[in-house]
């Protein structure tokens, strides 16, 4: 009881994996900005897809807000619109964190709001764990907030309640992945087509979800749709009981990642895939990630010391010449 | 002494919310069925998730959709298929616009005939028993999903419209029209035979007035 309130309250953990998250979320919420930016009065405008007072009317039945339905006004879409790309850009690079978090979950949050008839798990997943991570320190690594506090001072704060915080808020993110996938596998379960192994067969004649390569190559081998649906029902259901171990956790990250590789190439996912992939930078500790690091620093430092040798080498021939 | 007053109540909080969030999650359920409304009005909007991804039946059906136009000289355009050069432009590369634009007609469509949990369990009981659906309605309409069809027709003729503009870019353009042609998929069992015909159905939607849209293809 006593170790575990330490740990809980003595130190902030998983600091790499959260500053990582932070990033990578961020590329994708610019991404989703950018890759739609000459249709963006079409998708999310007040005379777009969706007329405006249709949208208020909504947000109001569903007791919910989008910045995008206080005005008609497609100058004031704009603004909001571009600075939405202002605060996600300052929440990647890491300015005044605890502050752009904030404003950058509220712009993301109204952007998905005002229409949701193209988002996906991965936008609900990144919606849910960003709400989460406002709790969190995601600017210890990878910010200019970091590199500003280690010029002026390094007083890193020491508060049980805030470290409780920062720590319940990573667990949370991750307990909620969990979740996620339990919840998937189970409906997968429940469904005929993913017990008899038929699934993919059909979701791959479905235009949107497929391409005629692949559906060709699956569909014809009943090993591999059998295969395919098994194992998408296996590893989600085991992935929270693989976390529990030291050493089945690699074996967890490593099949759901490439779960969502397979949804990214065969189906044509990449936003999704590239979402839920992202969610595993929370998978390894800080320890770890140094460890990562170390060896890939001593990798490089081997490849340029071979790579120096054979440069002196090289002189030395010309030498003899 | 406070800090650890502090740190309980987020443990506190932090129990809480998974607990709910795991019943949230869960298929439907006795205690489901008694604290839905409770549990829906902490999750939603804030916390609102669905992971059912294509489960327990995933998607199986192909939708396509037709726009015509109706001119103000009283003529009417042939049909113009809103659905093919979206699937092929995405599939040709996944890493443009389209891979998102895509689902508009999809999710429009599915979300025409989406309902929650509740809903869903009276409407098979109905089916199951045979029993008359016009006694039931009060039970399975209710205003948020005729908003919701409501949403998700405007969606889908506007996006129409507005491909309709861009083909038709100085035309005054009255009317326009939406088919949709549903394609059932080849059955697991016929899936050698070529000569397997599948299985078609035509949904036809309402003329509509034209409303002058944001273009989506500059």
């Amino acid at each position: 009881m006593k170790r575990l309130y330490g740990m809980l309250t003595e130190k902030k953990h998983m600091l790499i994996g959260a500053g990582l998250l932070r990033v990578s979320f961020g590329l994708l919420i610019l991404f989703m900005y950018f890759i739609h930016y000459s249709q963006r009065r079409f998708i999310w405008g007040p005379n777009g897809m969706q007329n405006h007072d249709h949208l208020q009317e909504q947000m109001a039945l569903t007791s919910n807000f989008s910045l995008y339905q206080l005005s008609d006004s497609l100058l004031y879409f704009d603004i909001i619109f571009h600075l939405g790309i202002l605060f996600a850009l300052l929440f990647t690079l890491g300015v005044m964190t605890r502050f752009t978090a904030i404003v950058n979950l509220l712009f993301v949050w109204s952007l998905q709001h005002a229409n949701v008839l193209i988002l996906d798990g991965g936008d609900n997943i990144m919606r849910i764990i960003l709400l989460y991570m406002l709790f969190a320190n995601t600017s210890a690594y990878f910010s200019i907030d970091r590199l500003r506090a280690n010029k002026e001072s390094n007083a890193i704060g020491h508060a049980p309640v805030w470290n409780a915080l920062h720590n319940l808020a990573i667990l949370t993110s991750i307990i909620q992945l969990c979740f996620m996938y339990l919840s998937s596998g189970t409906h997968k379960v429940m469904g005929e087509m993913w017990t008899n192994g038929t699934a993919l067969y059909y979701i791959l004649q479905v235009g949107e979800y497929t391409h005629p390569f692949f559906q060709n190559m699956i569909a014809s081998s009943e090993i591999l749709l059998l295969a395919g649906a098994y194992s998408a029902i296996f590893v989600q259901l085991s992935f929270p009981f693989f976390l529990l171990n030291r050493y089945t956790k690699y074996f967890a990250m490593f099949s759901v990642i490439g779960l969502h590789i397979g949804i990214a190439i065969v189906m044509g996912l990449f936003t999704f895939s590239a979402s839920m992939i992202t969610m595993q930078f929370l998978m390894l500790n800080d320890q770890e990630y140094k460890r990562v690091y170390s060896w890939i620093k001593g990798a490089v430092l081997r490849v340029r010391n071979k790579f120096q040798g054979a440069k002196v080498k090289r002189y030395e021939t010309k030498q003899v010449q | 002494m406070i800090k650890k007053i502090g740190v309980s109540l987020i443990l506190c909080v932090f129990v809480f919310h998974l607990v709910i969030t795991a019943l949230y999650l869960t298929p439907f359920n006795p205690v489901k069925a008694k604290y839905s409304f409770a549990v829906n009005a902490y999750m939603e909007p804030l916390f609102s998730q669905n992971w059912r991804l294509f489960a327990p039946n995933p998607a199986s059906t192909n939708n396509q959709f037709m726009v015509r136009a109706q001119f103000a000289d009283g003529g009417t355009s042939d049909w113009l298929d809103l659905t093919t050069f979206m699937i092929d432009k995405n599939q040709a590369n996944r890493f443009t616009p389209y891979n998102r634009l895509v689902r508009i007609q999809r999710g429009a469509f599915t979300s025409l005939y989406q309902t929650d949990e509740v809903t869903l369990k009276i409407s098979q009981k109905i089916e199951e028993k045979n029993l008359d659906r016009e006694d039931y309605d009060h039970l399975l309409e209710n205003e948020r999903t005729q908003k919701k069809d409501e949403y998700a027709q405007e969606a889908l003729n506007r996006y129409a419209q507005s491909y309709v503009r861009s083909v038709y870019p100085e035309k005054d353009i009255e009317k326009t029209q939406i088919i949709m042609q549903e394609t059932k998929a080849v059955p697991f069992s016929e899936k050698d035979n070529e000569q397997y015909e599948r299985e078609q159905q035509l949904h036809e939607f309402k003329w509509v007035d034209f409303v002058e849209v944001s273009p989506v293809f500059d």
